[in-house]
């Protein structure tokens, strides 16, 4: 845990930072996002509502157009009706007052009926009224000729009675000043027909006044189911209905600026253009229609577009445009409220958003340290396994077949490991076949054991032997049975062989205390031996065979002191005090000093050297102990000896190093002889120790040389030295 | 050159006494005493004052080294050590003394006879050395003792260094003194020598 702990502690600024940085990112999409989708849907929403509201819009004005349109059909046929009434062509036939009575009467029973008449009148063909009946104050009367105001001979009038039959006269939608109710001016249309008697003689008009107050209440009460205003506009864009104060304005000269057309500017040109449609300006969506309020299917109209009437003349056709105009605000989405309230529920989303995002971060960093701890786990156990110098190894139970096996097979065993574990061979290959038994006994018992260490021989591709020391450990799963051994193998051979050289340095050091204190008190015995036989000589001076006997005692004596000085040599520790020696010089050296052993001998010492240094750092003494011993060894192969010395410069492990070949003419060495020649005591010579070589060898290992010896292609012994230089 | 030598030796085993005794005659030398330890040893050369010793290392009381020591402080005297040690602890010792020669048991007549022509001819040498040094010291000393001298003479009459000498050797001729006695009676004279600088 503590470690745990170190760990964090060590990681805390650049992961806190890294921390921070992703929990921002997560909040940063996740609020990006939202409001992305939110900003969408709400615009989706919108837009759906906007199209709600246009069709309703659409509808809304249809409807009024097709209500008006209706009414307009209504009245027409009122109108054909009242010019075909039974009363009026009796009148016509007779002229009698009583049928003028019951004509009378008749319309104004037909007046009473409806509400959306205003008044009703009989012109003769001369222009002159016979009946009038109006509607005022809620009650309906003949009005008496008395009380007929006086008609400035309306063009409707001479216009209506050129009509043919089935035609009517329709006069524009205004105000009318005559029929005022309390003081105000009644919308009116006035329709007229001419009428014809019983013989189809034309014989006067009806003409039957339209109360536009009501047809304008019912816009009223519909327009209620518009979001917006609703208006009704004439041709020339004034204001029939829906223009409040400005309603009517064409009909005063000095108020011809109040039309939908000013104040609207943007929109009249679309509305007086088209046939219906929608459009959406600074002031809001404007959807309108245009009407013919006459042009109804199964009736003939004949449509009189009258000019000059009272002041404003038409432009166009009898055409009537509907229309609502919804103010932006009203639109959907259209207020600032809306997108505000939108706007605070998502402030108030945020906080949420960066908990979840400071979780999620949380969550993520977990997981990756997590995944980071197992990497590096995984790591660590790659490199051990990799690096180590042993071999790391694993097989499954029961079947004993290899999983895996670490890289240093290749070094040890000279396998690579791939080769190995993809055949699933066993473990381990290559067993010397004088160990197998003993590995395949110790593999068997894991199970039971729970591991095993073991040092067994290997046989190389190359034939070389290598010693292992393997140790082998159970795995075991929750039941606590072995389902795998793990194990660790490595090359021994080396250790053992420097165990063995160890042994060796301690059992010559062993012997060689031992000689030192042999020697010592043998030098003391010898001296005293010595100093009886100088003594006996002087007194045996006359007594040839006697002194040969001595001769003889003093030879073995000093034959054993020398036997005595070379094993205590052989012994001794070597420790070589180096100086710059020319090996050339102390061949030659060796050679004369050899000379007592080459009296009457015609031996030869040939010197193949060419000019290079000989110089080498190397112990004089002990170096010239070696040579001696080669030398001796060539005096005594051959009788006439011929030794030729070779010196070859070579470079041994980047070392500068100096090679030195002594062949001689002897016979060579036997079998028995190049494999023991540098074992101690061995010796072929009837009175060598048999310690020469074996200390020569020393000598030079000491020196961190070699030495060698085998026979030349020419006959004879060939001694190969070959001597590191060593800062010269 | 090859004259008879007197020899004292030392060895601990009467045998090789007797040796020396028998051998050292017939290389033309005097045995003058055959000692069996190092005391003894130190006694026979105060007694014979020997002009070379040939003595073992290893002996009751005292070892050949240290006896040699002894023997030399109180008179110079070649010293041959014949041992069957050859440790290096012994060696360094034996280089510290007057030893001029080690030999290794066992030694044949033949090792005495060139061993002892070789420490008589290096001691002879040694000894002319030590001679001339002696001399040059002394000689050196009566140098020192003159110049001082010479001071003395120069504070107390006022004379030039090259005057004072001059009146130095008057003296000398004088009195028929050496000018180092001479000296040597001016600076009695002066009474106690003045603290030294």
């Amino acid at each position: 845990m503590a470690t745990r702990r170190d760990f964090r502690s060590q990681q805390t600024s650049p992961s806190r930072r890294r921390f921070w940085a992703r929990a921002c990112g997560v909040f940063l999409l996740l609020a990006g996002s939202i409001g992305c989708v939110a900003t969408v849907l709400f615009l989706q929403q919108l837009k759906t509502a906007r199209l709600v509201a246009e069709t309703n819009e659409r509808n809304h004005v249809g409807l009024q157009a097709g209500m008006i349109t209706t009414d307009f059909a209504a009245v027409l046929s009122d109108l054909r009706v009242l010019t075909e009434t039974l009363a009026l062509k009796d009148f016509l036939a007779t002229g009698a007052s009583a049928d003028q009575g019951r004509l009378a009467a008749e319309l104004q029973r037909f007046l009473e009926s409806k509400s959306n008449y205003s008044q009703l009148r009989f012109l003769n063909e001369r222009g002159n009224e016979i009946v009038r009946v109006s509607t005022g104050g809620g009650r309906t009367a003949v009005v008496p000729k008395a009380l007929w105001r006086a008609q400035a001979g309306p063009q409707y009038i001479e216009r209506a009675y050129e009509l043919a039959a089935g035609q009517t006269f329709v006069s524009p939608f205004d105000l009318d000043f005559e029929l005022s109710v309390e003081g105000k001016p009644q919308p009116t249309i006035r329709f007229a027909a001419p009428v014809f008697d019983r013989d189809g003689d034309k014989r006067g008009i009806v003409v039957l006044n339209y109360a536009g107050a009501a047809l304008l209440d019912s816009l009223k009460q519909a327009s209620l189911s518009s979001a917006g205003r609703t208006m009704l506009l004439n041709a020339d864009g004034y204001w029939l209905f829906g223009g409040d104060d400005a309603d009517w304005a064409f009909m005063y000269p000095d108020r011809n600026q109040e039309s939908f057309a000013q104040k609207y500017p943007q929109a009249w040109p679309v509305v007086l253009g088209g046939d219906r449609g929608q459009v959406t300006t600074r002031e809001g969506l404007i959807t309108y229609r245009s009407l013919q309020p006459f042009q109804v299917d199964g009736l003939t109209v004949r449509l009189l577009a009258p000019h000059d009437l009272r002041t404003v003349p038409l432009r166009t056709g009898y055409v009537w445009k509907v229309l609502t105009v919804v103010p932006t605000s009203e639109l959907p989405g259209g207020t600032q409220q809306m997108r505000s309230r939108l706007g605070l529920l998502y402030a108030g989303l945020l906080p949420v958003l960066a908990g979840l995002s400071w979780i999620i971060a949380r969550y993520r960093e977990d997981r990756e340290r997590a995944i980071d701890e197992l990497r590096i786990n995984e790591e660590r156990f790659r490199q051990l396994a990799e690096n180590i110098d042993e071999v790391f190894w694993m097989i499954d139970l029961p079947d004993g077949k290899l999983s895996y096996v670490g890289p240093a097979l290749e070094r040890i065993w000279g396998i690579a490991p791939l080769a190995l574990t993809e055949q699933r061979r066993e473990w381990p290959p290559q067993v010397h076949p004088e160990d197998a038994a003993a590995v395949r006994a110790a593999l068997d018992k894991i199970p039971d054991r729970g591991g095993f260490e073991l040092e067994y021989r290997i046989v190389r591709g190359d034939g070389s032997v290598r010693w292992i020391r393997d140790r082998g450990f159970a795995v075991r799963d929750a039941s606590g049975k072995p389902y795998r051994v793990a194990g660790l193998a490595e090359d021994i051979t080396d250790q053992r062989d420097r165990q063995q050289r160890e042994l060796q340095t301690q059992r010559l050091a062993a012997i060689g205390e031992a000689m030192t204190g042999l020697a010592h008190e043998s030098r003391n015995a010898l001296q005293r031996s010595q100093a009886g036989l100088e003594m006996l000589a002087k007194r045996v001076k006359d007594k040839p065979d006697a002194e040969a006997i001595l001769g003889e005692i003093q030879q073995s004596q000093r034959h054993l002191h020398r036997l005595y000085e070379e094993v205590r040599g052989y012994a001794v520790p070597i420790r070589p005090e180096r100086e710059p020696c020319d090996l050339g010089e102390l061949v030659h050296d060796v050679w004369e000093q050899l000379a007592v052993a080459r009296v009457g001998r015609d031996d030869q010492l040939l010197d193949r050297r060419n000019g290079q240094s000989l110089v080498c750092n190397v112990d004089h003494f002990s170096m010239g102990q070696v040579i001696r011993n080669i030398l001796e060894n060539s005096i005594g192969a051959a009788d006439p000896a011929v030794v030729t010395v070779a010196y070859e410069p070579i470079d041994s492990h980047g070392q500068a190093a100096l090679r030195l070949r002594f062949h001689d003419n002897g016979p060579g060495l036997d079998a028995q002889q190049l494999e023991r020649i540098f074992e101690p005591f061995f010796t072929t010579k009837s009175r060598g120790t048999g310690l020469g070589m074996a200390i020569s060898k020393r000598i030079v290992e000491a020196h961190g040389g070699t030495i060698a010896v085998h026979n030349s292609t020419s006959g004879g012994a060939e001694v190969t030295l070959t001597l590191p230089r060593g800062n010269v | 050159m090859n004259s008879a030598l007197r020899i004292a030796v030392a060895d601990d085993e009467p045998f090789l006494r007797a040796y020396f005794q028998d051998v050292l005659p017939d290389l033309g030398h005097e045995v003058v005493g055959a000692a069996a330890t190092g005391r003894e040893l130190v006694e026979l050369c105060q007694r014979t004052n020997p002009d070379l010793v040939i003595s073992d290392i290893r002996m009751p009381d005292m070892d050949g080294i240290d006896a040699a020591a002894e023997i030399s402080r109180e008179r110079q005297t070649p010293i041959i050590l014949v041992s069957a040690f050859h440790d290096p602890e012994y060696i360094a010792r034996a280089e510290q003394s007057y030893i001029l020669a080690y030999l290794i048991k066992p030694v044949e007549r033949a090792h005495l006879e060139t061993a002892i022509a070789i420490v008589r001819r290096r001691f002879a040498e040694f000894e002319s050395l030590r001679q001339e040094t002696k001399d040059l010291k002394q000689a050196l000393e009566d140098r020192k003792t003159i110049e001082k001298a010479k001071g003395v003479l120069m504070r107390r009459t006022r004379l030039a260094e090259h005057d004072a000498f001059r009146t130095m050797q008057k003296l000398s001729r004088d009195q028929n003194l050496k000018l180092i006695e001479v000296a040597r009676k001016i600076l009695e004279s002066e009474g106690p020598a003045p603290p030294r600088r």
